[in-house]
């Protein structure tokens, strides 16, 4: 599941009819639209706004997906002195203008869009002083979205909208649209990339088709689902899978005792 | 070689920085080059997945500001009472499946420390401090010794230190095969190039990326005829019902190519991991058997909390190669130094 947000409908608006997303009426604290394996939602301007809608998100997400994890990535406008109207750019450094923390995403080798230092500001920024690209949420994503996963899996898109030639107050919301039906490879590339990892670490800690069944058979404490998904493992490990098919189910009265059988299978190795 | 390059704000014209910098960051497959306050904020961040940043990892350039030299575990020492290590940086270029610092770091990157002088100072300051009686150095513990070498030029740089130093003892530890730096300069009779095996089948399932066993052995052949002094490192030892075919082997083909006047001194390992390490690991690796077959949770007080093969297998494994070892070197030269 990738989650994209994005601080404007206008920005939205391509992407929706790219993926063919299909609104959520039942949520109302943020427009949230939906589609296989990937929620929009449009957040608002600004940091605290970027960081609330992620947060929300990760709750709804949490509701619906027992495995709570999640790929995330923020698409918006943004602005440099020089860097043309247009480009796209991942963020490889994010800084906030109101703190002295720094935030690192991470640098994937396969993607080629240009990596730059963002630095999150809270009113638009005119003067471009320095040697940045100026926006107004990755700072407000990135920390919220590190909260929900792994680094690996949150990238932070802006695509060039204003410079010193070309005045980020001239921009009309059909600019901003084209600015980011331009870029739609770009964002399915950077889209694919993350889902590429997201998708290896999936595999890695799928579990057997066989936890799901005993689930439901009995009930387990938090405690002793954990311990259940770590035996499973360790069988899978084993490459003894065969000896939980082997398993006369009537036998087996509680979820206890699942798990000392499969605790004393395991230590016989 | 690496995905970024990160580089501490306040070494930005460090020289050695520069030139590393200058060797990635340019040209047409130029390296991002990342600014930040201290490696710390990217390193020990939490949620980090080690095992993807593993595919291609970032360079970390930082500077060490204490602890340059530190005493070694008590695992780590070939007979000597004063034993000490140091890391230059923190990860290794090899991915082996048994390595401890995919339990320990959140981050794969690499942290190359290259303020070398500061090492290099901590280091005389302990010369002078065991001047009369031998101490020992040990180097390639949160790293390999000399697989960076290439790029960081470090043993090059602290082998100078060592010179003329008969009694520091230092300890390069590795699976490399960058030996140019030592095959460039006269044999130190104060080093052990100390190289660590499994065996074959072992290391072509679990050591990624390390060069073969046979290359290791090709490396040791050059060393030892120019009159380099070799250690032998049989660590971790790795449980196989057929262990002791397969080290029977090992060691075979190990001393056929090795004269015993080259050979300084030979250790078996065992493979132990704290228990913090071994969870992390095998969250990592869920579907690894390395990690769970025929390991426990040890009770002794000695070893509490650490995972190792439960006692029965470890003794039969240490025992069986120690037996099969002391048919090919005398006993002077082996070192049975782990807690046991
Ligand atoms: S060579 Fe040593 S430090 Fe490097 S991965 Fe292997 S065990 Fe770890």
């Amino acid at each position: 599941m990738i989650n994209i947000i994005v601080a404007l409908a206008a920005e939205a608006k391509p992407i929706i009819a790219y993926y063919k997303l299909k609104r959520n009426h039942a949520i109302h604290a943020f427009p949230l639209y939906s589609g296989k394996d990937m929620n929009l939602v449009v957040t608002g301007s600004g940091k605290l706004a970027s960081a609330a809608a992620t947060g929300f998100v990760a709750g709804f997400i949490k509701n619906i997906d027992i495995e709570q994890n999640s790929a995330w990535l923020n698409v918006g406008i943004a602005g440099h002195r020089d860097r043309e109207c247009g480009t796209a750019v991942l963020a490889h450094k994010i800084i906030e203008k109101s703190s002295t923390l720094n935030h690192y995403p991470f640098v994937s080798q396969s993607l080629s869009v240009p990596g730059v230092e963002i630095c999150t500001v809270e009113v638009v920024e005119t003067e471009y002083a320095d040697d940045l690209v100026y926006d107004m949420e990755a700072c407000g994503f990135f920390v919220a979205a590190s909260r929900q996963t792994s680094l690996e899996f949150i990238q932070c898109l802006k695509i060039i909208s204003d410079n010193h030639t070309s005045n980020v107050y001239d921009l009309k919301p059909n600019n901003v649209s084209s600015l980011i039906e331009n870029n739609l490879e770009i964002i399915e590339e950077t889209k694919s990339d993350i889902m590429n990892l997201f998708s290896q670490r999936q595999m890695q800690i799928r579990v057997p088709a066989q936890w799901l069944e005993w689930r439901r058979r009995f009930h387990f404490s938090e405690t002793q689902n954990h311990l259940l998904r770590n035996l499973f493992y360790n069988l899978q490990a084993l490459d003894d899978m065969k000896y939980i098919d082997q398993i006369e189910k009537a036998n087996v009265k509680d979820a206890a005792d699942l798990i000392s059988i499969l605790q004393n299978r395991v230590e016989s190795y | 070689m690496f995905s970024a390059i990160y580089v501490e704000s306040e070494l930005r014209d460090h020289p050695r920085v520069k030139a590393i910098c200058d060797k990635f960051g340019k040209g047409s497959a130029a390296i991002p080059i990342i600014e930040c306050e201290r490696y710390t904020e990217l390193f020990n961040r939490k949620a980090q997945n080690f095992r993807l940043q593993k595919q291609s990892p970032a360079l970390i350039l930082a500077r060490k500001h204490a602890n340059y030299v530190l005493p070694a575990p008590s695992a780590y020492n070939i007979g000597g009472k004063y034993n000490y290590y140091f890391s230059h940086m923190l990860n290794c270029l090899y991915d082996c499946r048994y390595c401890f610092l995919q339990g320990m770091f959140q981050s794969a990157n690499y942290v190359l420390f290259i303020n070398y002088e500061d090492f290099a100072a901590a280091l005389q300051i302990k010369f002078v401090e065991h001047q009369l009686e031998d101490s020992y150095y040990f180097s390639g513990y949160d790293c390999d010794s000399l697989a960076f070498e290439p790029v960081s030029q470090f043993v090059t740089s602290i082998l100078k230190i060592f010179k003329g130093q008969a009694k520091a003892i230092l300890e390069l530890r590795t699976k490399s095969t960058q030996i140019r730096s030592l095959l460039d300069i006269e044999p130190m009779d104060n080093v052990i190039v100390a190289f660590s095996f499994t065996p074959d089948e072992i290391a072509s399932r679990w050591e990624d990326k390390a060069p073969s066993v046979a290359k290791r052995i090709a490396a040791i052949t050059k060393l030892a005829k120019l009159g380099w002094k070799i250690g032998l490192r049989f660590d971790p030892l790795i449980y196989h019902p057929d262990f002791q075919q397969q080290y029977e082997n090992l060691f075979k083909t190990v001393f056929s190519n090795l004269s015993e006047k080259s050979i300084h001194s030979v250790s078996l390992g065992l493979f132990r991991l704290p228990e913090k390490f071994h969870k992390k690991m095998t969250k990592l690796f869920p579907d690894e058997a390395l990690f769970v077959a025929g390991l426990s949770k040890r009770s002794s007080e000695l070893n509490a909390n650490m995972i190792s093969y439960k006692e029965s297998i470890e003794a039969n494994l240490f025992n069986g190669c120690e037996k099969i070892l002391l048919d090919y070197i005398p006993a002077s030269k082996f070192f049975s130094c782990q807690e046991r």
